[in-house]
């Protein structure tokens, strides 16, 4: 099932520039999408559309169905969470358990409930003893990992990571990333949007959108874009570790470009 | 920087800390009528003062208040407690001579009425001050903005915004500490860039000021830009219905605590306006039984307290 479809989606700040040029794409209920690009590349700006904080300037965006209209706005974004770069930035509530609760209050879920519902997402980001615990006493990583219980509080279909790793030191992006993972397994229903100019936590994903310029450049699985890593480079994009590796080894004489992931190379190897 | 925040909160489990918000500023309001109350003559006023302070004392012992923070504010007030002093001292009043003249400076007489007007002043500034530490220490901000909401919402009626006003203040006390991070960064930024904060002429420091206000206004609005986001992503209509995550309950012991205050305020009030004095027949055992009224307060809410384990949450 197609959970969002994008159709020749463009879009301008001020009414000149187009920052986004006939996007189309479409993403599958359950898959783990990444969307890249460098800087203004428009991916942003495309996380914000999706969540209906803009409206387009032509083409269509559906998501589970629905157009953007107003009437729809409200339901596709009770389906849909965001999380944002920044960690300060959207952390609402004066402690944990308040900002957790924030979505909830917002989504009028009885009282009696959101004790439950906030005991079982603390404990699955693995924030369960900081309930009580103020924003500036945790850290970034901590931060994001209490923006996505608050996110998955609201049990949505499909959530947004805005680049929500870019702020973060090496410890807080792999914590995130864990609990990415740790997500997908536990519901293996949910869709997943990571909007980030990091390749090897793309290359995690199931398949890759590169954004350059407002324009698809590109759309495929990463084994796919893998051989493709010469033309990231042209659009300003880092070229993965593995491609990195490969070539090295290449050089060397050693020639396993048949494989598609780490574990796959190292099998080749040993 | 962080020491700004003055009489910041301290989580714990006490009596006082458990009580619903509402009655808590209730209370607040009573006790600080009950300070501004003129008696007859002033070794009264000293006696009431003190009655009244004890009762606070209790207060803080009850609800973990160390008395150190009490007297770093009062550390902070020394400059106005002095400038009180000294202005009460020297100016004048009606009828300064009737407690006679306590001593001379050089050729100037200071009057005894003087001195005691100040100091009833500075006890008042105390009692003031005291009272607001235990609000301050024992009320999250965020309980504290959902008890001016409750007092707000009559106002609804005129259409009077309560709720956005609230949510409006609980973000702004979430964003205190952020903030002044914020200026923390920019003030050591500037400064490598060569701004001098400390140093130099009044018109230059000022001008330092301007280099640490615009980027941190310039921050400030993109993050509330962000926080709006975030905030509308996460489904927030300040129109719309909510439910609430905090729910107070009015318990037997606020209705408790709330009587308390307003028998002392009686008290006072009756005091005051009877126009007793220490030589009325019968105050002094009043005064008396109401202290030891007072101890026995102490030592009920303290048993209650232990028994209910007053156990510190968080530091």
């Amino acid at each position: 099932m197609k959970i969002v479809e994008i159709e020749n989606l463009t879009y301008s700040y001020d009414g000149k520039k187009n920052v986004l040029k006939n996007v189309s794409f479409s993403i599958e209920s359950g898959k783990y999408i990444s969307v890249i690009g460098h800087n203004g590349s428009g991916k942003s700006t495309l996380a914000r559309l999706l969540i209906g904080l803009l409206r387009p300037k032509g083409g269509s965006i559906k998501a589970f169905g629905m157009e953007y209209t107003k009437e729809n706005i409200l339901k596709i974004r009770s389906r849909i969470g965001i999380v944002f770069q920044n960690p300060d930035n959207q952390f609402i509530g004066s402690t944990v358990q308040d900002d957790i609760a924030f979505g909830l209050e917002n989504r009028c879920v009885p009282q009696d409930k959101m004790q439950g519902i906030i005991d079982e997402v603390s404990t699955m980001v693995d924030m369960k003893e900081y309930l009580t615990k103020e924003p500036e006493t945790l850290s970034g990583g901590q931060k994001q990992r209490v923006a996505i219980a608050g996110v998955l509080a609201l049990s949505p279909d499909l959530i947004i990571f805005d680049e929500a790793t870019a702020m973060l030191d090496p410890k807080g992006k792999r914590e995130i990333n864990e609990t990415i993972a740790k997500m997908r397994k536990n519901n293996p229903e949910l869709t997943l949007i990571s909007i980030t100019h990091d390749i090897e936590e793309a290359f995690n994903s199931d398949e890759i959108v590169v954004l350059s310029k407002g324009e698809v450049f590109d759309i495929g699985t990463p084994a796919e874009l893998l051989n493709k890593a010469q033309e990231l480079t042209s659009i300003g994009l880092d070229q993965p570790f593995l491609y990195k590796l490969k070539q090295s080894l290449k050089s060397k004489g050693i020639d396993v470009s048949d494989a598609a992931n780490i574990e796959e190379l190292v099998n080749k190897l040993c | 920087m962080k020491n700004l925040v003055l009489g910041r909160y301290s989580a714990y489990d006490s009596f006082v800390h458990k009580l619903d918000p509402r009655n808590k500023i209730m209370c607040l309001v009573v006790l600080m009528v009950a300070v501004f109350f003129e008696y007859q003559d002033y070794s009264l006023t000293f006696i009431m003062g003190g009655i009244l302070f004890f009762f606070i004392v209790i207060l803080m012992i009850v609800s973990h208040i160390s008395f150190v923070s009490l007297l770093k504010s009062l550390v902070s007030l020394w400059f106005l407690i002095l400038v009180l002093f000294v202005i009460n001292v020297l100016v004048p009043v009606k009828n300064a001579e009737s407690l006679g003249v306590a001593f001379y400076i050089g050729n100037f007489p200071i009057y005894l009425l003087s001195i005691f007007q100040s100091l009833k002043i500075v006890i008042r500034l105390i009692l003031m001050l005291s009272l607001t530490l235990v609000l301050s220490a024992t009320t999250s901000p965020l309980d504290m903005t959902f008890a001016f909401e409750w007092f707000m919402n009559p106002l609804k009626v005129i259409h009077f915004p309560a709720h956005e006003i609230a949510m409006t203040l609980s973000i702004a006390l979430r964003f205190i500490p952020t903030l002044l991070n914020e200026t923390e960064r920019i003030m050591k930024a500037q400064s490598s860039r060569g701004v001098d904060f400390k140093h130099g002429k009044l018109s230059s420091r000022f001008k330092a000021i301007v280099a640490l206000i615009v980027p941190l206004f310039i921050s400030a609005f993109q993050r509330s830009e962000e926080l709006a986001d975030a905030m509308e992503a996460r489904g927030y209509d300040p129109k719309a219905k909510r439910t609430r995550y905090h729910i107070f309950h009015w318990g037997a012991d606020d209705t408790y605590s709330l009587l308390l205050c307003n028998i002392l305020l009686g008290g006072v009030i009756y005091v005051s306006v009877a126009k007793l004095t220490l030589d009325t027949p019968l105050v002094l055992p009043w005064i008396l039984i109401s202290i030891s009224l007072l101890i026995t307060v102490l030592l009920l809410t303290g048993i209650i307290t232990t028994n209910r384990k007053g156990r510190e949450i968080s530091k």
